[in-house]
This record gives C-alpha cells, sequence and structure tokens, in this order.
C-alpha cells in the first residue's frame, strides 16, 4: 500500500516537474527602453519616460516633436553640434532609424556617442549645448536637453534601499540559472520528504 | 398624484436594496462554519494567529499552522479524513526540521512563467525566508530575501536593503519587527510591517492590492501597530512613518492604515479597513503634495464545506485625481481537498487626472487645446476577470495556474510554490 502512495506521489511530484521545465525553456525577459538605455549608458537609474516622450507614459504618438518642425529652429543657424536641438531627434537622425526593441535603442546610442551630429560638421552631438556631449551627459545621469543642469538631475525619481552595496553580478541573459537553482532547491526538499516519510 | 408615483419608487427601491441585501444577510447569518488563505475561513479559521506569527494573516506558519496546512490544505493520497489523520512529519520546515517552540522558520519560494503579449516568460518571482524567535511575550521577526527585477520595474523595489537601482541582485526585506504579546487579544508590534487593510490575498497584482499599494509584495510599511484578536471581533491599527528603504524623505509616505473585522456567523465575516497617506512627492507619478487613501467594506464567507467567498470594495482618494474605486469578488471551490478552482472578477476607476480634468475644461472653451478623453481605469470604469486553478499537490508545494482577461490585455500566470 504504501508503495502504491509512493509511486503517486512520485508521478505527481513527476508532472509537476516536467511541467515547470517545460515551461522554463523558452524563457526570455523583454525590457523596456528606460531600462535599456540605463544598461547601456550606466546611468544610476531608469530615465523618466519624459526623456524622449511627451508624457511620464511613454508610446509611439507621445514621441517628442523635432524642435526644427514645431518651433521654427530651420531659421535659426545652431551650432554644429546641436544639431536637430534635441536628444531624441539628434539620436534619430544620427542612427537614421527608429529603434523598435532594446538592442536597436543601444545600437542608436552607440552610433551617437561616435557619429558627427552633422553630416558636415565633426562634433558629436550636443544637443543642449552645453558643451558635454549627449551620451557623456546620460552617463553623469545629466539631461541631455538642459543645459543649467548637474550631475544626477536625470534621476529625479525615488533611490531604492538602505545604502549598502552588493557587487554586481554578470547580467544573465535569461532566468534559466535561476530556474535550476530553485528546482534544485525543491529537489532537495523532494529527497528530505522521502526519508521523512520513509522514517 | 405625485406623491403616490414617489412613494411607489421608493417602494421599489426598498423592494431591490432587500432582494440584493437579504440573500447577503442570510449567507453571512446561516453559512455553514467557512480558510491567509483568507479562505481558509471556510474551516471555521476566522482570526489569522492561531495559524501564523503575524495577527492579521500571512508568512510565518505557528506549528500548528503547519500542522493544520498539511491536515487541511494539500491534496491527500492515503484516503484519510484530515479529522482523523496525522499531520506528516514533512509539515516540519523544510520538510525535515524539528525547531524549539520558541522559533518559527519559513520560507517561500516561487518560480513563475508568464505569457503576455504574444511573450513567454520565466522568473524566479519570490525567494525569501522569514521567522520569528519568541523570548517570553516578546517577539523579534522578520525576513530576508533576493530579488533581481528590471530597471523601471517596481516591485520589490521598497523592500531593498541593499541599493542597486538597475538589474542586479538585491537583498531585500519585506517586514521586521519587534511585538509584545500585552494580553490574549492585544499585540503591539514595531516595524516595517505588512499594511493592516483589506482582505489578506496572495494576489499581489490584483487591482485591489495593486492600485491601493497594500500588497504584501511590495506594499509594506514602518509603523507601531496594535492589533486585536478575539472570537467574534479582530482589527489592526498602524500608524505610518514612512518607508525607510527608499530614499530621499520626500518619496515616504505618512498617515495611518488599520481594519476592523467583525465574525458574523461561525464562517462568515464582515470589516471595514482605511489608510490615509501624504508624500511630499510620490514615487512612482512624481506628482508633487500628494494624498492618497482607500476606504470600504471587505466580506469573507464560508459558504459550504467547499465554497468560499473573498470580497472588497473600496473608494480610493487621490489628490491628483478625481475620486476612485476598486474592489474584487472571489469565489473560491475545492472540487477535492488541495485542488481549488476561483474566479475572479475585479474592478476599478483610478479617477481622471485633475490636470486632464482641468484642460477639458479649458478645451470646451478653446478649440487649440486638445480634449484628453477619459479610459479606462482612469476616469472611466474597467473590468477584469481572473480564472485560476491551484493545487496543493505535496506538503507545503503547489501549483497554480492564473488566466487573467483586463482590457487589451491577456496574461496567462504560472507559478511553482514552495512554503518551506
Amino acid at each position: 500500500m504504501s508503495q502504491i502512495r509512493f509511486s503517486i506521489r512520485s508521478y505527481v511530484a513527476g508532472v509537476a516537474g516536467v511541467l515547470v521545465l517545460g515551461l522554463a525553456l523558452p524563457a526570455g525577459a523583454e525590457e523596456t527602453f528606460p531600462a535599456a538605455l540605463q544598461k547601456k549608458m550606466g546611468t544610476t537609474c531608469a530615465p523618466q519616460c519624459t526623456l524622449c516622450h511627451t508624457t511620464e507614459t511613454g508610446g509611439l504618438a507621445n514621441l517628442k516633436p523635432n524642435p526644427r518642425t514645431t518651433d521654427g529652429y530651420a531659421l535659426k543657424m545652431l551650432p554644429g553640434g546641436r544639431g536637430e536641438g534635441e536628444f531624441l531627434a539628434n539620436l534619430l537622425v544620427v542612427s537614421k532609424s527608429l529603434p523598435g526593441t532594446d538592442a536597436q535603442l543601444q545600437n542608436a546610442l552607440d552610433i551617437l556617442s561616435k557619429t558627427p551630429c552633422n553630416s558636415t560638421g565633426t562634433q558629436l552631438c550636443d544637443s543642449d549645448g552645453d558643451g558635454m556631449i549627449d551620451t557623456d551627459e546620460l552617463k553623469n545621469d545629466r539631461d541631455p536637453d538642459d543645459p543649467h543642469d548637474k550631475t544626477g538631475d536625470l534621476c529625479v525619481g525615488p533611490k531604492y534601499g538602505c545604502g549598502a552595496t552588493i557587487g554586481t553580478l554578470p547580467r544573465e541573459r535569461t532566468a534559466t540559472r535561476e530556474a535550476a537553482a530553485v528546482m534544485s532547491l525543491l529537489g532537495v526538499g523532494l529527497v528530505f520528504l522521502r526519508r521523512a516519510r520513509r522514517r | 398624484m405625485r406623491k403616490d408615483t414617489l412613494r411607489v419608487r421608493t417602494r421599489g427601491v426598498w423592494l431591490r436594496v432587500l432582494v440584493v441585501a437579504l440573500p447577503l444577510v442570510g449567507m453571512l447569518f446561516v453559512s455553514k462554519p467557512a480558510h491567509a488563505y483568507s479562505w481558509m475561513i471556510r474551516h471555521g479559521y476566522s482570526g489569522c494567529p492561531v495559524c501564523h506569527a503575524d495577527p492579521s494573516g500571512g508568512e510565518t506558519l505557528t506549528a500548528y499552522g503547519r500542522a493544520q496546512s498539511d491536515l487541511l490544505l494539500r491534496m491527500r493520497y492515503d484516503g484519510k479524513n484530515p479529522e482523523e489523520a496525522e499531520p506528516s512529519p514533512a509539515s516540519r520546515f523544510l520538510w525535515f526540521m524539528d525547531l524549539p517552540t520558541t522559533v518559527l522558520m519559513g520560507g517561500s519560494v516561487r518560480v513563475a512563467s508568464d505569457y503576455e503579449n504574444k511573450k513567454f516568460s520565466v522568473f524566479p518571482m519570490q525567494l525569501d525566508v522569514y521567522g520569528q524567535l519568541r523570548f517570553g511575550n516578546v517577539t523579534f521577526g522578520g525576513s530576508l530575501g533576493v530579488i533581481k527585477t528590471p530597471p523601471g520595474s517596481l516591485y520589490g523595489r521598497t523592500s531593498q536593503i541593499t541599493a542597486n537601482q538597475g538589474e542586479q541582485y538585491n537583498l531585500i526585506s519585506r517586514t521586521f519587527y519587534v511585538g509584545y504579546d500585552i494580553s490574549n487579544e492585544f499585540t503591539v508590534r514595531a516595524g516595517r510591517l505588512n499594511m493592516p487593510f483589506g482582505v489578506r490575498i496572495p494576489e499581489h497584482t490584483m487591482w485591489v492590492r495593486q492600485s491601493t499599494r497594500t500588497d504584501r509584495e511590495s506594499g509594506q510599511e514602518y509603523g507601531v501597530a496594535l492589533a486585536y484578536n478575539s472570537e467574534s471581533l479582530r482589527g489592526e491599527f498602524m500608524p505610518i512613518l514612512g518607508n525607510y528603504q527608499i530614499n530621499p524623505d520626500k518619496f515616504r509616505e505618512r498617515g495611518y492604515s488599520g481594519y476592523l473585522e467583525l465574525m458574523a456567523g461561525a464562517r462568515a465575516a464582515i470589516g471595514v479597513s482605511s489608510f490615509y497617506t501624504y508624500a511630499k512627492e510620490d514615487r512612482v507619478t512624481l506628482e508633487t503634495n500628494i494624498a492618497r487613501g482607500a476606504h470600504g467594506p471587505f466580506t469573507r464567507i464560508g459558504v459550504t464545506d467547499d465554497f468560499a467567498l473573498l470580497g472588497e470594495a473600496d473608494l480610493m482618494t487621490d489628490s491628483t485625481r478625481s475620486l476612485g474605486y476598486v474592489g474584487f469578488l472571489q469565489g473560491d471551490y475545492e472540487f477535492i481537498q488541495g485542488l481549488h478552482g476561483m474566479l475572479t472578477v475585479e474592478w476599478q476607476d483610478q479617477g481622471q487626472r485633475k490636470s486632464e480634468a482641468a484642460q477639458n475644461i479649458a478645451a470646451a472653451s478653446d478649440s487649440t487645446i486638445t480634449r484628453v478623453p477619459k479610459r479606462p481605469g482612469e476616469g472611466k470604469g474597467e473590468l477584469g476577470l481572473w480564472v485560476t486553478a491551484n493545487w496543493f499537490f505535496l506538503p507545503h508545494m503547489d501549483v497554480r495556474v492564473d488566466a487573467i482577461q483586463r482590457p487589451h490585455d491577456f496574461t496567462l500566470f504560472t507559478q511553482l510554490h514552495a512554503f518551506l
């Protein structure tokens, strides 16, 4: 009788294990653009959506318009390094695309950090004209569209934690390792369970 | 003539109220004795301290709670009734470890998979250990865990001890406290505590918990809480001193939170809860001088031995929005011991942003200003439906599948849960 009970339990545990392992195979997480920008530029926060959008909720419909087309900047002669006069507009013009994925955004930022802002010039983009190029502004938690900001101004939201830090671990592309660790823990639990039953 | 019409209409309204209220009142008083799992009420457990270290339920189990979870919660394969069975040795901490009576230990490990917007992901959802140490009437308790959430995600952030802001591992502590049992009924605790509010359900993304920020995933606050538990009445009140794991101070919310629940039958309870907080700046919306609150009734009814109803309806106040509301009604049916089917309806309208309402007023007289339409959940009501299967297949282990349909959003969520 006890053997029958054990087989049922084994079957149930086996089905649950196969179910979880089966579900775990196509692991992969899609991240948001603020997160992708934070990773690429090493900012201490995920920037607010208003860096590139007109609203805090973001979205394609709320992209910041190019100042040249809306504010008559076309009539002004901006210094070559200012390009279109705005970070997002410069990012789109220099990278020649509207990024649709995290990887595309990170690639666009890469191009922005190496490519002259003006096809006839040699200067990298400094959208707000404060003397620091856009990608360096981001690396220093500064707003590339604000000429009067200081280090840290980009991260206006809250910071979490008590102040302690632990080392940065290499980034995992999937949660497979964690899932495997948890499954191992559960496996150990099941072994103990079996031993406890035998006792 | 008008008086007669009015009288007939009034009578009609009263009749409708009676038609709705009488069955509810009947269920409250006539229902059979109804389980934090709040639906444990169907086994006649109305109060929480008998099974949990937290006087309002959740997390650390008492020795009795462990035994009862083994007897009443999990699927049994030996054909015995819970009344005649003995708790299995596997009901102990980590399935095998005996602990001194003064020490309670537990933990929660969840691995989840999520299918949403045609994307599939698997992630470790929770890895917490928790416990409580008792010296006479004095207790020390708390939890420690590890999280790794993407930058921008709010989940778990408010509980961080370590201060990594990106996608690194962080050490978290959701709760920690020192408590004192003043009497059999009264307990006072000080520290970082779950918000005493509403029905303490495990579904932290359900609107009723997420929109009010009163969930157990990341809704804890620092404060001093006084809890009362008797046969017929239970409640907890906590002045909120702010969350000191959020910096700087302007993002900390301060105010109060509490609930009072009355047993209205052997297995039915009805209660009210309320919270109100103020912060100089909101940590999510970054709006300034924000006062938030929620206030409303809740109920737990063990309708039969197999069926329990949980419900909550709150009015939400937010100084930057119009009046909102949020609630849920959940029916939990236990097909056979350990296998639950749940159907949940949730609703909410967080209220329209006052700035948008003002823009609409201006748009009425100025055609150059764009009108902002009311959106589901923001000025317009929205409905959500959860269909859930939960199988407690081994001692302290369950697997749960939730199909969640919300406006423009379908999620299939699966989790494997071990409570240690």
